[in-house]
């Protein structure tokens, strides 16, 4: 464990050349073609599914750019962990008029990962900053949805939708590590990795490294390692709630969110994906009650709140559609 | 709007920055081909854009403005001076060019509008007056340079008082004198916002008005007035408890929860009850963020009504306990170090120090593995000591026992 950038597995075979990059062929092409004349570069937007590539991208081009010392002319901020419009005003706005002396690099560069977590009042601040500052600065947006970017901001940039992996190419792309790392592994447990993960790179390889720190790559141990990571604990979460344990569920929602600080928009997403992996009759209003919810939470109410709220409205809904029963058939 | 209605119709009308006002109005009465411009400087809603407008009318000038609303490029601004400015002009009565919030001119946007403003103090060949929010601004300097500058001060707490009352009279309305002196205190000298805050609590009934500007007395009766709401007889009687419940609205419905979820109900009222708060704490949301304080007052009914339709009387008791004491133990140890954890490793993995915790650490520590020497020398590589390192190892220990 000589350092922490090549200790996990998705930082050691994290590309650095935007040509490593799996399964984005179009948008490599169209980035490569920009970065002949950096300085004529448009800001750029990525969005897509976690795990495709966008953050990888954005660090690709900043290198390409700015070189080896890029460190030095890039500011990376993640907007989940400071969404607000003083961010804004101070750090992004700061960087983007320094101008450094002697003029050794020829851009700076602002990647705003996770930019959909940004509040309305920080991304229409952003709006004049991205134009006054475009003669030495350049924005790389990253979101999962360009929904949640305005679209003032939407309009400044041009935009690259990332598409999500598909088995194949997950696949042949653990395989590869595998070998290089000269660990056993089986395909059957490649696909299962695939399907744990819905194509999202990031949670394929955590979950290969993981098989593989238990001797090898095999059917056995992906299972082993599918309920440890915070997602499963959502799954947890909603099992309880469909199952009516209403004070288990909420203390579970507050050790995830106030211990672990998951973020209450993270909490919707997950329970979402798990929700409708379950083979409920009454998916319909399940749908609206999420959908009544997060959008309560998108308007600024109070996520302990709401949260609770839903919890205890699953419980209604998992009556109704017998989920309790079928649970306890499964379990026999 | 109450700014338009009851703003003023003569300078003689207007409060504060007397002397100002008079210096203004004689340099426009003295004004001669060649004088220099005049500048106003002052905070929001002081009466610089009010003033120019009367004074221009007082003395019978035609007005011409240009602000921050329009595009102020050297050709749109030729485009729309030019007439006043060329020699055989077409007016036949005296005009006057008003500049307002030229700190808001833009190089890229406004290209060459500094320019042509320069140019046009130097030409002198009709009145010119500008107005500004602020100073230290690069344009903004350099036009004070070439003006006669004018500065307004916030508006003193006595006149803009004074000038509320008069408003109210007129409009037969009615705020106590408390609320008066609460919105003359958040104003700070802007009579526009002082002006609009009236208007947007002048429909309220004084309860409702308390609940909103009282966020700082607590009231010492939160929990009595909670548990007259939980026992009411009737409708009417657990709306006036809650009225009489002295806190912001968002604690209140705050209060409503906690207590609901700590008093063991069950089932259908349970659901219906949370349903019902959440329906409310949705609306405080959006008055918030929409300043429609008038549609508050529906709050306290949605709330008062619901909850007394749901729950059956005495079910429920006054509770502040947001969470079981065990997770807030976990909370302040734990948390506050996983935060830190998170923070540092977000660094290195590109990904958010809240995602890093609580979706990515899990593999992480599988792949440390258990062995307590490689967690130490994780949690130095990380530049981290001893209580990060207790956490590490028990969430290692919790990881460890999901994986079967
Ligand atoms: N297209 C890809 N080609 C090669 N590796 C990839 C690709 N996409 C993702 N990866 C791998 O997954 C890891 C995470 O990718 P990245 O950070 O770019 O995801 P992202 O698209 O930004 O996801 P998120 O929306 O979750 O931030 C990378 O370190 C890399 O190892
Ligand atoms: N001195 C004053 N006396 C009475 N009413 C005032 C005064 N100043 C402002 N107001 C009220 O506030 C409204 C807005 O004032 P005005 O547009 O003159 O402000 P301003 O100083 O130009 O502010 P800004 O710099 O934000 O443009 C007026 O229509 C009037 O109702
Ligand atoms: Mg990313
Ligand atoms: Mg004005």
């Amino acid at each position: 464990m000589a350092r922490i950038e090549t200790l996990m597995w998705v930082e050691k075979y994290r590309p650095v050349e935007l040509k490593d990059l799996v399964n984005q062929e179009a948008i490599v092409e169209r980035l490569l073609s920009m970065l002949n004349s950096p300085r004529e570069m448009p800001h750029l937007l990525f969005s897509g599914p976690p795990g495709t590539g966008k953050t990888t991208a954005a660090l690709c081009i900043v290198r390409k750019i700015l070189g080896e010392s890029w460190r030095d002319y890039t500011l990376e901020l993640n907007a989940s962990d400071e969404r607000g419009i003083n961010i804004v005003r101070d750090r992004v706005k700061t960087f983007s008029r320094y101008v450094g002396i002697g003029g050794e690099a020829p851009l700076r560069i602002i990647i705003l990962d996770e930019a959909d977590e940004m509040t309305n009042d920080a991304q229409t601040a952003l709006r004049r900053i991205m134009e006054e500052s475009s003669r030495i600065c350049r924005f790389i947006l990253v979101c999962n949805y360009s929904s949640g970017i305005i679209e003032p901001i939407q309009s400044r940039c041009a935009i690259f939708r990332f598409l999500r992996l598909n088995e194949e190419d997950v696949v042949d792309y653990l395989r590869h590590i595998c070998k290089e790392e000269e660990v056993d592994f089986g395909d059957k447990a490649l696909s299962l990795i695939y399907e744990i993960s819905g194509g999202d790179l990031r949670l394929a390889i955590n979950t290969l490294q993981s098989s593989a720190s238990f001797g090898k790559v095999n059917f056995e141990n992906v299972k082993k390692t599918a309920g440890i990571s915070g997602k499963s604990e959502v799954g947890k979460l909603v099992d309880l709630a469909l199952r009516g344990e209403f004070k288990q569920a909420r203390e579970k929602l507050l050790e995830l969110m106030r211990v672990y600080g998951m973020s209450e928009r993270d909490v919707i997403k997950y329970a979402n994906e798990a929700i409708f992996k379950l083979d409920l009759q009454n998916l319909d209003e399940v749908a609206e009650s999420l959908a009544k919810y997060d959008y309560r939470l998108i308007v600024g109410a109070q996520p302990d709140i709401q949260l609770t709220a839903m919890i205890a409205e699953l419980g209604k809904i998992g009556k109704e559609s017998g989920f309790i029963t079928k649970k306890k058939e499964t379990k026999r | 709007m109450w700014v338009e209605r009851y703003g003023p119709k003569n300078i003689k009308d207007m409060v504060g920055n007397e002397e100002t006002r008079i210096s203004f109005l004689n340099w426009l009465k003295d004004w001669k081909k060649g004088s220099k411009p005049a500048i106003l400087i002052g905070p929001p809603g002081t009466g610089k854009t009010t003033l120019v407008h009367l004074a221009a009318d007082e003395l019978g000038y035609n007005l011409i403005e240009l602000n921050a609303s329009d595009v102020r490029t050297k050709d749109k601004m030729t485009q729309k001076l030019g007439p006043t400015l060329s020699t055989h002009s077409l007016f036949n009565g005296k005009s006057l060019i008003f500049l307002d919030e030229v700190d808001g001119m833009y190089y890229r946007q406004d290209r060459g509008g500094i320019e042509f403003v320069q140019e046009l103090i130097d030409s002198g060949r009709v009145p010119l007056v500008m107005a500004a929010n602020i100073e230290d601004d690069k344009k903004v300097i350099k036009l004070i340079r070439k003006s006669k500058v004018f500065r307004f001060r916030r508006v003193v707490p006595r006149l803009v008082e004074l000038y509320i009352e008069d408003i109210l009279k007129k409009d037969v309305a009615k705020l106590s004198k408390e609320s008066i002196r609460l919105i003359v205190r958040e104003a700070k000298g802007d009579m526009r916002a002082a002006i609009n805050t009236a208007q947007s609590l002048a429909g309220l009934s004084t309860e409702e008005l308390s609940s909103v500007v009282s966020s700082r007395n607590l009231a010492y009766s939160l929990k009595e007035s909670f548990e007259a709401f939980f026992n009411a007889d009737s409708q009417e009687e657990a709306y006036k408890a809650l009225i009489a419940s002295k806190v912001p609205p968002r604690d209140k419905v705050k209060i409503a929860y906690l207590s609901v979820i700590n008093s063991g109900l069950k089932g259908d009222t349970l659901i219906k009850a949370l349903e019902k708060i959440g329906e409310a704490d949705k609306i405080v949301n959006m008055i918030g963020t929409t300043q429609e304080w008038r549609l508050l007052r529906y709050l306290d009914r949605l709330l008062a009504y619901s909850l007394f339709n749901t729950l059956p009387k005495g079910s429920v008791s006054y509770s502040e306990e947001d969470m079981p004491w065990n997770l807030k133990v976990r909370m302040w140890n734990e948390g506050k170090v996983l935060k830190d954890i998170g923070g540092r490793l977000s660094k290195f993995l590109h990904i958010s120090s809240r995602e890093a915790v609580s979706i990515f650490m899990p593999y992480l520590l599988v792949v440390i593995g258990k062995e307590k020497k490689s967690l130490e020398r994780f949690i130095r590589l990380l530049g981290l000591g001893e209580s990060a390192l207790k956490v590490m190892v028990k969430e290692s220990e919790r990881v460890f026992l999901k994986v079967r």
